[in-house]
């Protein structure tokens, strides 16, 4: 950035402007879920037909629709793009790591996502499986991640924070509806719309 | 001769699997004794127990059919007849077998059918374990036995029972799961028959759009894939024979660093080439620093899309081509060269009129093998391919992104496939019905003729360069496994090679302390398993095709080639979908590793095997046959020794196969069993470069290493041919380590 003498954008709109041609990766919705949350997320701040005018508008500066969520981070780690779009433990990560990126939470908002985890119906092993899922929800097994220094925000609110995590309070999260851009018609409209609106553009 | 130990043997094996060992498949593995100690139990118990004790009923009727399997040893009846007993009780109890593995799933009937006619079962089943193995193989073999009893295959039981085996194991392991993701393309993605959504993915844009010729911004991702492939297989047939050439037929001084150099991109995880470009040719690769740094030109972005993907292929296949053309380059008989020369011919026309033309079987082999290489490549287009898409990515990231297009990725395989196959076609047009025949039972004495000056310049003015690229190339990827963190900050460490191999003394002793050893020590276990079974079973593949003749082979030949043609992605998903659940119910295991790796690679032993044996004069086996050598006694004496250098590219090719797979291998690792290469992709995925680097640096040296053990255990094929004019080293020695 500072070899291109780039300003540092704050906000989504800013992602529009023209000095950043060629210099933004996102990902590609079709296969990643960090680039659908994204589309989804814009969806739900500036509504269905705005969010769409607004990618059309990034289109031009985008060099490339990265095929995973964390493409885009690994990408400016590596000198390959100045600006990406991921997931914000992403960034911390490479933070702790030593590289010299920095994250920056769009002032529109941002959207958020719950990991998960699941029991097999009829599986041979119920028992164990369900004293696992306890052991993964409860402090223990949720400082698993920061110790081996995955930084995602853990969903127990007992488990010490380490001053790399960002406070929730601290970032403009946005009510993000799960039930309706979780469900798999809503995804599907978006995604054809997404191919036909912004990726069949020519740049 | 009648195969009455044949059959005691194997009704013994069948009742032994049946009355004794575990019939389900155990959750903690056969291997260890703790099932012993419970024996009689519902999860360990053998199916005599299980039917009588734990309600299971359904497995009874496969212990009578074992003992009716008693009828193929009744003396008083005709052979004839016997043998008609013996195919009646195979087919029958390996038909009931399956039916009642498929019919009754871990709940119940699997079918709703079944359950609404039959009422619903208080037990199920697990997926099949040793016992069940040992039964089902049985009846299979009993069949086959019967089957040469009757007189089929020359009555030879051993040609018998290899061609149902290998039939039988290439149904359940590449067939089955085929059709499991067949049926899924023809679904909708709720599971109901829809053959809209099929024609409707099958023609869509995104698979034939042709925009990018009128100007749009891209061609449907079936014309990306065919174009890759083309130039990809022109590019690394051409490169591979000018490097055989130049190994077999100048006095070019460094051989032997030629077929190290060409060794190295196999041995290499996929990745590598990848990763190693991007650090020379990338935004901030060398290159494009220096450009800047020079001549202020802004760095581009070029090396993401159908040209670097190329590049890296080429770097990637020419290797594979070089193997395939160099065993039969070599085969070429000098004598030929040496008539066509007392005829007066220079050293060009011979080259072009006799010995190019005798090596076609092998230049059409090394251009299919490396067409279908690269359109069923999916490490380098993913990392390189940027808004490039090709078929194999598109299939992965139908299932495994955030599409979840079961049906989508199945009509994409089913492109892929029909290319494939139609390769698979061209190349045997392009051979034809000619003999290719160069490797005659008489003495055989020559020395292969040198290049003409113009033909060996052009073939050095190609290779060096290309060969220089290549280490300069893996200096970059190997550097970064020494500095502390790659773009940023150079200084010299060895850090990363302590993460990931580091060894402790603690109390107890030796301490694996290194994050790579687990991963490292199943991968190499799991394909020192694989290589040898893999090299097995595509040479006797190979022998059954090319020596034997047998009702059905045709279609034989194209199942056990099969494999090659179904990209890793594919398989990956089908073996997923098709194993997941009772009767065979592998994932999760290291069985489920070793047999996608055996299947996967077999086809290259095939092809191999079937290249050498073609320049195997019969006239060898023939009179072996006539001195009353049986099936597998001409096979082992005669045919094994002088096919090493098959079977060393066999074994060789396999294992490294094994090592350096991703693609398939990435959906069926699991915390317990995890791939190397799987383990390197996270740590790239992660940003982790140094580790990643460190330990892909360690394959490769193991598999150097491997591949040098290999060569001296198997040992060279040698030939009688005289020592080179004037030079100290002798022809065997020239003619060994070809597949190198």
């Amino acid at each position: 950035m500072a070899r291109r003498k780039l300003p540092v954008p704050k906000c989504w709109r800013d992602l529009a402007r023209p000095e950043y041609k060629g210099e933004l990766m996102l990902g590609n919705p079709n296969s990643s879920g960090t680039a659908y949350l994204m589309l989804a997320t814009l969806v739900q701040v500036f509504g269905e037909d705005e969010a769409f005018r607004f990618l059309q508008s990034v289109h031009p500066n985008v060099n490339q629709y990265a095929r995973s969520g964390i493409g885009p981070m690994t990408a400016v780690t590596r000198g390959e793009t100045a600006l990406g779009s991921t997931v914000l433990h992403g960034v911390i990560n490479e933070i702790v790591r030593g590289f010299p990126v920095e994250p920056v939470l769009p002032c529109e908002g941002v959207g958020y996502e719950v990991g998960s985890v699941a029991i097999i119906k009829g599986t041979r092993n119920a028992d164990a499986a369900r004293r696992f899922v306890d052991w993964s929800l409860s402090v223990q097994g949720q400082q698993v991640g920061l110790d081996v220094k995955e930084y995602a925000i853990p969903t127990n609110r007992a488990v010490p924070l380490p001053p790399q995590v960002p406070k929730l309070t601290d970032i403009k999260v946005i009510d993000y509806d799960f039930a309706k851009y979780g469900a798999s018609d809503t995804r599907k409209r978006l995604l054809e719309r997404w191919e036909r609106d912004v990726n069949a553009l020519p740049r | 001769m009648t195969h009455r130990r044949l059959i005691l043997a194997w009704l013994a094996a069948g009742l032994g699997g049946y009355l004794l060992l575990p019939w389900y498949i155990l959750q903690d593995g056969v291997l260890g004794v703790a099932w012993m100690r419970d024996w009689l139990g519902r999860d360990n118990a053998s199916a005599v127990v299980q039917a009588v004790r734990h309600g299971r009923p359904w497995l009874a009727p496969i212990g009578l059919l074992l003992l009716a399997g008693f009828a193929g040893l009744v003396r008083a009846w005709p052979r004839r007849m016997r043998g008609a007993a013996l195919m009646a009780v195979g087919a029958t109890g390996f038909a009931y077998f399956l039916a009642q593995g498929f019919a009754i799933g871990a709940r119940g009937w699997a079918f709703d059918v079944l359950s609404a006619r039959f009422g619903e079962l208080a037990t199920g089943q697990y997926g099949m374990g040793i016992g069940a193995a040992l039964s089902g193989a049985a009846f299979v073999m009993l069949f086959a036995i019967g089957l040469a009893e009757r007189g089929a295959f020359k009555g030879d039981a051993f040609v018998a029972a290899s061609v149902v085996a290998v039939a039988v194991l290439v149904a359940v392991f590449t067939f089955f799961p085929v059709v499991k993701i067949l049926i899924s393309a023809v679904q909708d993605n709720e599971g109901a028959l829809s053959l809209p959504a099929f024609t409707r993915r099958l023609f869509a844009e995104k698979v034939w759009g042709v925009g990018c010729l009128s100007g749009a911004t891209r061609c449907g991702v079936a014309w990306n894939t065919l174009l890759l492939a083309l130039l990809c297989a022109i590019g690394s047939t051409a490169l591979g024979l000018a490097f055989a050439l130049i190994v077999t037929r100048t006095r070019f001084r460094f051989k032997r660093a030629l077929r190290v150099l060409s060794v190295l991109p196999i041995i290499t995880p996929p990745f590598v080439i990848g990763l190693g470009l991007i650090l020379l040719f990338g935004r901030s690769g060398l290159v494009n620093q220096l450009l800047e740094w020079a001549f202020g030109i802004q760095p581009t972005r070029w090396i993401y899309g159908l040209q670097g993907v190329l590049v890296a292929q080429i770097f990637a296949f020419t290797p594979i081509a070089f193997l395939v053309l160099i065993g039969v380059v070599e085969g070429v008989s000098p004598s030929l060269e040496e008539a066509a020369q007392t005829l007066r011919a220079n050293r060009r026309r011979t080259l072009l009129d006799v010995s190019l033309p005798l090596m076609r079987p092998g230049i059409a082999n090394a251009f299919l093998i490396t067409f279908i290489e690269s359109i069923a490549d999916f490490g380098n287009p993913i990392i390189l391919g940027g808004n490039f898409g090709v078929l194999s990515t598109e299939v992965f990231f139908s299932v495994v992104g955030a599409q979840l297009d079961q049906g989508r990725a199945a009509t994409l395989g089913i492109i892929l496939l029909l290319f494939a196959l139609s390769a698979f076609y061209l190349q045997r047009r392009v051979i034809g019905r000619k003999g290719y025949t160069a490797l005659s039972g008489k003495g055989d004495s020559g020395l292969p003729t040198l290049l003409p000056d113009g033909i060996r310049r052009a073939c050095y003015a190609v290779a060096v360069p290309w060969a220089l690229l290549t280490v300069v190339i893996y200096a970059m990827a190997l550097a970064g496994g020494f500095v502390e963190t790659w773009g940023r900050d150079y200084t010299l460490t060895l850090r990363h090679y302590v993460k990931a191999f580091g060894v402790e003394w603690g109390p107890h002793g030796l301490l694996w302390t290194g994050a790579a050893w687990n991963s490292f020590w199943t991968t190499v276990e799991l394909s020192a398993i694989a290589a040898p079974l893999t090299a097995a079973l595509g040479i006797l593949a190979a022998y059954l095709l090319t020596r034997q003749r047998f009702l059905g082979q045709s279609a034989f030949e194209f199942g056990t080639m099969m494999s090659f043609a179904i990209p890793g992605t594919v398989i990956g998903v089908s073996y997923i979908l098709a194993f997941n659940v009772p009767p065979i119910e592998i994932t999760g295991t290291a069985i489920i590793l070793v047999v996608c790796n055996i299947f996967r690679n077999m086809p290259v032993g095939v092809r191999a095997g079937m290249a050498s044996m073609a320049q195997i004069d019969r006239s060898l086996d023939e009179a072996s046959v006539t001195l009353g050598a049986r099936g597998f006694t001409v096979l082992r004496t005669i045919l094994l020794p002088l096919l090493k250098p098959a079977v060393v590219a066999a074994l060789v090719y396999s294992f490294v196969r094994a090592m350096t797979t991703v693609s398939a291998v990435i959906f069926l690792v699991s915390a317990q069993y995890e791939w190397a290469t799987t383990y390197i992709i996270n740590r790239v995925v992660n940003g982790d470069y140094g580790v990643a680097i460190a330990y892909s640096s360690v394959l490769i040296v193991m598999m150097l290493v491997a591949i040098v053990i290999i060569q001296k255990l198997v040992g060279q094929r040698r030939l009688g041919r005289r020592a080179v004019a004037g030079g100290a080293s002798a022809g065997v020695v020239e003619l060994g380590g070809s597949a190198a």
